[in-house]
């Protein structure tokens, strides 16, 4: 009788704590599919971009008459660095990288498949702006990817926009 | 509800939209790596950047423009070529380059690369040492043979320009006896009469776009006689023009010959009689221009056409036609070389055909020697046989051999893997191992071409210039800064100019007016060659003809060597492109074989892939065999190049060795040989792939009711047209066709299964004696077959007429290749490599087809889409002629024409409405975005 | 109802705290009380047929006292019901001002919806008192209701979910058709399971908690076994919605802490299904502490919920916030720079010190350092020094060969003082 009591509620139990487990699980998934990955240097777009104003072609060089939007070189760092905020310990690990002349190896946030072909300039100059796809970076410490970048999402934009749908278009 | 939203509420449950759902997975996550300082020159990304040097896979030197990148490799930003492309307005080529040029670049990214500096140690290994302790080696062997007074001697292949002038000013100031040059397919008989006759040690240039009637009698115009790539683009141009007539005379079969008009194949080393006749007959007709001094025609024999039929065994009357046309002509072009002076009465044929030029007044009109090649540092074969009595005698103690392979080339009977021995030590300057090199005691790694600065001249009123387009990519030297080195440390002299300073310094002195920069874009500039009148000297012509009277025996069973389109002399035979494009003749591409006459086979009974037992006197191989139409009975041909020694000894009056060896025994082994022959079949069995030209056109096939809805095009619809008139099949398309697209080299294995990956290939048709040659590429259909099969909606016709193919959609199934008639789809069996450093020249625009994924020509649609791109940047379509798939852009005939079919006025719309322009298996009503304009029938024997 | 956007002010950080606070009760409140309304309708409706099909006064009481207890007082729906869920809509409002989701323009029809919804289910309460047997035409009226309303809450899930995906706002700009994302649907079942969990739950409480019931009379003690029964059920299907919805969730808006979060909430939900197993298992003597226990802990499940919901809506549309902070923030800083301004005028400031302060980094007199010596590039502007001052307040790329001078934030006053000091420092 007394063990018959117990029964029901231990099934319950174990029912549910299987299903605490899983969310744990899949906690762990998460964390190994969607890692912001350590960047070699804590670079802070929201003090570049968002409290000094500077725009995105100041580094971004290429972002308007290339595929890529290019990424600085460290002399183009070093040219403002040298003397602006020379203390800072992040500023410091870049001196280090440049006196080594040792490229900054970044880890690339906006991934996008090698079979695709993707064109800044084209949306650049269609007025597509930057944060529709890298989100509001002024606002972002450490860039994040905030969007799927996926190509359903690509072709709802395309189609909103009327922007051409041939798959080579994009496929190459 | 969309069917997409039904399928996402199905997979909702799935744990993996989580995984999917974000483009972060571990697998793709990448560096993104800056440079260190931006770069000098600025470089767009995604954009090539086209620098301006000159090729030097031979001795032709055509200026190249090269398509360079920047690519991150190894955590390092670095530019390196991915495409050659000819450099347009350059003389020698104009933007066009041949297979060979095309392939350069397997040999800049060769796995087996020299890497540094080697020495033979006591086991007869090859160990790494430093360039310093190299030199010191080579310095001390050369002081201890000045020391006991004997010579240093240094061969080299051809060398001209900046190279040759270092040379010639180190070996007089370092003490080293400058050996003849030595080039395995020097046509000396050639040149030896131009000089006798008119004084020049040069091979003129056939001006051929300016004759109207063109006699050329062995010759192989196509594959490596003189300026092919000129040549082809030459005669296609007269071609288009209609009233063109070339007769080919040829032992053999070769490229050239199935392109002539009419193909005429005398009697081995029976030539000269043909041209003999000629010649008399000019005179006695009294249509010489240039009446010929007595004391020359009386050396000349008087033959009879019935004489000429019985030493040629050419009949009366194809003679008599012969002789009519060239007489009908006003401007008859003759040109002898290749096999048919490379033999005994070679010397003797190429003086006649010289006095028929002079008779014929076509020296300084077709024959021209302001734009002559510079012959007078290469060595014949004499010239080399006597210093290497020298080399026996010991008394030559170092010897350097750079850019050349004699040991593969030159005759087997000189025993050269002896003789080499006898030198105290034997210096090796090459890029690539070969049987040479495997003889040195010390191998110095030369740059290639494309790392190096240089000047070469192709013509002697042509200077082009060499400059690097990459940073070495191993430890290795050009040539010149060796020289330098050594130079220096040998004299101790303190100014340490390198090679780079060396040949600037030179081009400010040639072109002072233009500046560095233009002269580097330009690829070239001219230089002042001396031009004073031709003559021709009496005496030494007549002592020439006397010298070498042709012999009039006709030998059986003869084996000819010639070149080959593909490897040159051999020394391009290790670049793995070359070797798995076919050869257009027999389609076979791995491995070697020897051609047989159908009679022969027939009489033999030998079928293809057969194994042959092949011997002549001592010497033996086995080889398989590959049935050869148009091939005389009797007659054998082995590419020299798929031999490891050249088996012939014997040479002509002239020094140069004969090109054929009589008296071949051949056998079965009974045993096959897995040889690739790529081509389904020899003929098109009436299919009328080839449709030859009618004046009155009638359309094979009523038009047949359409199953589907027609497409519409709206801006464009991009087409091709293949002028099968001017095609020679020369290949240079499917090489750059591989460059372009990074299409694997899948090897032989793959070949023998048929799984070629070939985007574009030469389809050779033989009817009887004739081919044509068909280039076969996706074409594009307008009802494509292989659209409808495609379950994943892979393969789909693009709104711009483009028979898309999306790789990462397909998933492999096949239908589509079953289903295309024209075999133009390629599979991809396996996942392939690209080993550094191959995997630098890769193409960015293009993406890599991965296993169990089927691939295609796409009209080059990355070039389609960039030249869009710029259209759009200034607000235009794009024009005709902006879009230039690889194959067009290299092709030297000009035979492929891209565009907009939608323009009527583009190049490619009046093409395809032209009275010539037919669809292959037009009854099949798959509507081709490809046209091919049918070529006039051929005359034959 | 666009005007609202204009309206709008942009909202300060304590401001954005705030509203998140508020949203979780809101929803807390709005919930349970949604919840037990419609429960309540529902259990009435089916005591309602039960009294059809066998005649006893008993059932039909029930049926009466769920279908009229004091959740149907007219200003208690207006209070609880109507208002809360405009005011949310107004919260979201404010909360994606200035980003092309347009809540209001989905919200105008949940509103609409649960309007009439609401309305027709006070009609069958109203009924319910008056006419001692009423007819099918007033069961029809309650089921209508509660359809409207479930609709109405089907449509605002989708709004909630939609708030998850910032990339599709500018492109899904209907609500029809629906499941404009695959996270829709465990949501909505997460609602609706919920829902009936904490009604029966309510129920329980107000009957036998509160007001002392006996479950001596068959149909009480009937009622307590479905109650008790549903509740345990529910409580039990529940988490497995949630671990679903945690599955379809974009990964922008999850976190670790969410995870952890969403396990401890699945806990409390065993608590909640002992409680009510317990009841269920009870025989007549039905203790009273119990269901008073049911339904705090009930009450936490709802707001763990709530705080789980809303903090992936916050953390998706992250960026914007902080955006809307900045903006505010500017806002402020005008205003503050105004009122200092009107200080400033009074005491002087001392441009040495800001330049020695700011400028210094970059620039010399005499000598290149990050930007041009000051020697070099002064003179163009004297006479010119109100361009300087608007160059220095919002610098532009001058000189190519020099790095863009990024905006040293100085106010106008600081700056007009700042080059009236280096006007005096050049010849």
């Amino acid at each position: 009788m007394a063990v018959k009591r117990w029964i029901v509620p231990s099934i319950f139990f174990v029912f549910l704590s299987g299903l605490a487990l899983v969310l744990l699980g899949q906690n762990l998934l998460w964390k190994r599919v969607y890692r912001q990955p350590e960047q070699p240097i804590a670079f802070s777009h929201e003090i570049h971009v968002g409290k000094l104003n500077l725009k995105c072609t100041t580094c971004h060089t290429t972002v308007e008459k290339s595929i890529r939007a290019g990424v600085p070189a460290v002399a183009t760092c070093m040219s403002c660095h040298k003397a602006v905020a020379a203390d800072r310990p992040q500023v410091q690990k870049l001196r280090e990288f440049w006196e080594k002349k040792e490229p900054i190896p970044w880890e690339k946030i906006h991934n996008l498949p090698p079979h695709v072909y993707f064109s800044h300039k084209r949306h650049i100059q269609a007025g597509i702006d930057c944060a529709t796809c890298h989100g509001e970076v002024r606002v972002m410490p450490e860039i994040r990817q905030v969007r799927s970048l996926k190509m359903g999402w690509c072709v709802d934009c395309h189609r909103a926009k009327a922007a051409p749908l041939d798959c080579y278009t994009c496929h190459k | 509800m969309r069917r997409r939203d039904f399928i996402k509420l199905l997979g909702v449950a799935s744990s993996a939209s989580v995984a999917t759902s974000c483009g972060l997975t571990p697998e793709n996550s990448q560096k993104l790596i800056p440079y260190l300082v931006p770069p000098d020159r600025e470089i767009i990304p995604g954009k090539g950047m086209f620098l301006s040097t000159t090729c030097t896979e031979c001795p032709v030197h055509c200026g190249i423009s090269v398509q360079v990148r920047d690519k991150v490799i190894q955590n390092r930003h670095r530019q390196v070529p991915i495409k050659i492309e000819g450099l347009p307005g350059h003389p020698i080529n104009d933007g066009r380059l041949c297979i060979r040029g095309q392939a350069a670049l397997h040999r800049l990214y060769h796995a087996e690369r020299f890497k540094q500096p080697m020495r033979r140690e006591g086991d007869g290994q090859f160990a790494p040492i430093s360039w310093e302790e190299a030199y010191q080696v080579i310095l001390q062997h050369m002081a201890k043979v000045k020391s006991d007074q004997r010579k240093i001697g240094y061969l080299s292949g051809r060398t001209t320009g900046a190279l040759a002038e270092l040379m010639d000013s180190f070996c007089t100031h370092v003490g080293v006896e400058k050996l003849p040059e030595y080039e395995p397919l020097f046509p000396a008989s050639v040149v030896n009469a131009s000089f006798a006759l008119f004084g020049r040690k040069e091979l003129p240039e056939y001006r051929i776009d300016r004759c109207d009637f063109l006699l050329s009698v062995g010759a192989d115009l196509l594959e490596t006689f003189g300026n092919p790539v000129q040549n082809s683009r030459r005669i296609a141009a007269q071609r288009k023009k209609g009233t063109f007539r070339w007769v080919h005379l040829e032992p053999h079969v070769s490229l050239t010959g199935l392109n002539a008009t009419q193909r005429l194949t005398p009697k081995p080393d029976s030539e000269w009689a043909v041209i003999a006749y000629l010649l008399q007959r000019v005179h006695q007709s009294g249509r010489a221009k240039k009446t010929l001094p007595g004391s020359v025609l009386q050396e000349v024999p008087q033959l009879s056409i019935e004489k000429v039929e019985e030493l040629t065994g050419i009949p009366k009357e194809k003679l008599q036609h012969l002789e009519e046309s060239f007489f009908a002509s006003d401007r008859p072009l003759t040109i002898a070389g290749g096999v048919s002076t490379a033999s005994q009465n070679g010397a003797f044929l190429a003086a006649l055909t010289g006095l028929l030029q002079w008779a014929t007044g076509q020296v300084g009109a077709t024959v021209d020697y302001t734009t002559a090649v510079d012959y007078s540092s290469v060595g014949s074969a004499a010239a080399m046989e006597s210093w290497l009595k020298e080399l026996d005698q010991g008394r030559i103690g170092v010897l350097f051999i750079s850019r050349c392979n004699p040991v593969g080339t030159a005759p087997q009977s000189w025993q050269l893997h002896h003789r080499l021995k006898k030198a105290d030590l034997v210096v090796g300057l090459a890029d690539l191992p070969d049987e040479t090199t495997a003889l040195c005691d010390i191998i110095l790694p030369v740059s290639h071409s494309l790392e190096s600065w240089g000047e070469v001249s192709p013509r002697k009123d042509v200077a082009s210039v060499l400059q690097p387009v990459l940073d070495p990519i191993y430890e290795t030297r050009t040539e010149g800064d060796i020289l330098l080195d050594l130079y220096r440390l040998e004299l101790g002299a303190a100014e340490t100019v390198d090679y780079r300073e060396y040949v600037q310094k030179r081009w400010r002195k040639a072109s002072s007016s233009r500046d560095l920069p233009t002269l580097m874009q330009q690829g070239y500039y001219s230089v002042s060659a001396e031009k004073r009148p031709v003559r021709l000297r009496e005496t030494r012509a007549a002592n020439l003809l006397r010298s070498a009277r042709p012999q009039e025996k006709t030998e059986a069973a003869i084996v000819y060597f010639p070149p080959s389109l593909r490897f040159y002399d051999g020394r391009s035979r290790r670049l793995p492109l070359l070797q798995e494009i076919p050869d257009p003749l027999s389609s076979v591409s791995y491995g070697r074989w020897i051609a047989v006459s159908v009679a022969t086979a027939k009489r033999l009974g030998i079928r293809d892939r057969d194994e042959l037992r092949l011997g002549i006197g001592e010497w033996e191989t086995q080889i398989a065999a590959r049935i050869q139409p148009g091939l005389p009975e009797g007659v054998f041909v082995v590419y020299r190049d798929q031999l490891d020694a050249y088996p012939v000894h014997h040479l002509n009056p002239a020094g140069e060795p004969l090109s054929f060896l009589s008296g071949a025994r051949l056998e079965k082994t009974g045993a096959r040989v897995a040889l690739p022959i790529l081509s389904g079949s020899t003929s098109d069995h009436e299919r009328g792939i080839i449709a030859h030209f009618k004046e009155e056109k009638e359309s094979k096939h009523e038009p047949q009711v359409q199953m589907y809805e027609p497409h519409e095009h709206k801006v464009y619809r991009w087409a091709m047209a293949i002028d099968l008139e001017a095609c020679t099949g020369c290949s240079a398309c499917v090489a750059a066709c591989y460059q372009e697209n990074n299409i694997p080299l899948v090897g032989k294995e793959e070949h023998v299964r048929g799984r070629e990956m070939a985007w574009i290939r030469i389809e050779p048709y033989y009817t009887g004696e004739e081919a044509e040659f068909l280039p076969m590429m996706c074409q594009q259909c307008d009802n494509a077959p292989c659209e409808p099969v495609c379950p994943v909606y892979a393969t789909y016709h693009n709104p711009e007429g483009l028979n898309a193919q999306i790789y990462n959609r397909c998933v492999g199934t096949r239908y589509c290749s079953n289903n295309c008639p024209y075999k133009a789809r390629r599979f991809n069996w396996f996942d392939h490599e690209w080993p550094e450093p191959l995997s630098w020249g890769l193409n960015p625009d293009v993406s890599l087809r991965n296993r169990g994924v089927m691939e295609k020509c796409t009209f080059c649609v990355h070039r389609i889409r960039s030249a869009k791109d710029a259209a759009r940047d200034e607000d235009r379509l794009v024009l005709d002629g902006e879009v230039v798939p690889a194959c067009a852009q290299t092709c030297p005939a000009d035979a492929i024409v891209f565009g907009n079919l939608l323009d009527p006025e583009s190049r490619v719309a009046k093409l395809a409405r032209s009275g010539r322009a037919y669809h292959v298996l037009e009854e099949l009503n798959t509507q081709p975005a490809v046209t091919y304009l049918s070529p006039h029938k051929k005359e034959g024997e | 109802m666009e005007f609202l956007d204009r309206l709008i002010l942009y909202p300060s950080q304590e401001h954005l705290v705030l509203i998140r606070v508020l949203v979780v009760l809101l929803f807390a409140l709005h919930f349970s009380f949604l919840a037990s309304y419609l429960g309540g309708a529902s259990f009435s409706l089916l005591f309602f047929l039960r009294n059809w099909r066998e005649e006893n006064g008993n059932d039909w009481h029930v049926a009466r006292e769920l279908g009229t207890s004091p959740l149907f007082r007219i200003n208690v729906v207006l209070l609880l019901g109507i208002l809360p869920l405009f005011t949310q809509f107004l919260f979201y409002i404010q909360v994606y001002h200035e980003t092309d989701f347009r809540v209001f323009a989905y919200g105008r029809i949940v509103l609409l919806l649960a309007l009439i919804g609401f309305a027709l289910l006070q009609q069958y309460s109203s009924r319910l008192k008056k006419d001692a047997t009423p007819g099918v035409a007033t069961w029809l009226t309650g089921a209508a209701g509660i359809g409207l309303l479930v609709v109405a809450v089907f449509l605002y899930v989708n709004v909630e979910a939609l708030a998850l995906f910032p990339e599709k706002w500018p492109f899904v700009h209907r609500i029809v058709p629906v499941f404009v994302v695959e996270n829709v649907l465990p949501r909505f079942l997460l609602i609706t399971s919920l829902s009936f969990a904490f009604a029966s739950g309510f129920y329980l409480f107000l009957y036998f908690g509160w007001e002392k019931r006996s479950a001596e009379q068959r149909e009480w003690n009937y009622l307590r076994k479905i109650l008790s029964f549903a509740g345990t059920l529910f409580s039990l299907v529940t988490p497995l919605f949630l671990v679903w919805h945690f599955y379809t969730a974009p990964p922008f808006a999850l976190s670790a802490g969410a995870f952890l979060f969403g396990a401890a909430t699945v806990f409390l939900f065993f608590v909640v299904a002992i409680l009510f197993y317990n009841l269920y298992q009870q025989g007549k003597g039905l203790s009273t502490g119990r269901p008073a226990w049911l339904f705090v802990s009930m009450l936490m499940v709802v707001i763990a919920v709530g705080v789980h919901a809303e903090g992936l809506r916050d953390r998706a549309s992250r960026e914007h916030q902080k955006l809307l902070a900045l903006k505010a923030a500017e806002e402020h800083a005008r205003i503050a720079e105004i009122r200092e301004e009107r200080l400033a005028a009074a005491q002087k400031v001392d441009g040495e010190t800001i330049f020695n302060q700011v400028c210094a980094t970059c620039h010399r007199f005499d000598s290149r350092l990050v930007g041009p010596p000051l020697q070099e590039v002064l003179p163009r502007y004297r006479g010119k020094e109100a361009e300087l001052i608007s160059f220095i307040l919002s610098p532009t790329r001058k000189n190519p060969d020099y790095p863009p001078m990024p905006n040293p934030g100085l106010k106008k006053f600081e700056a007009g003082a700042v080059v009236e000091y280096l006007m005096k420092q050049i010849p």
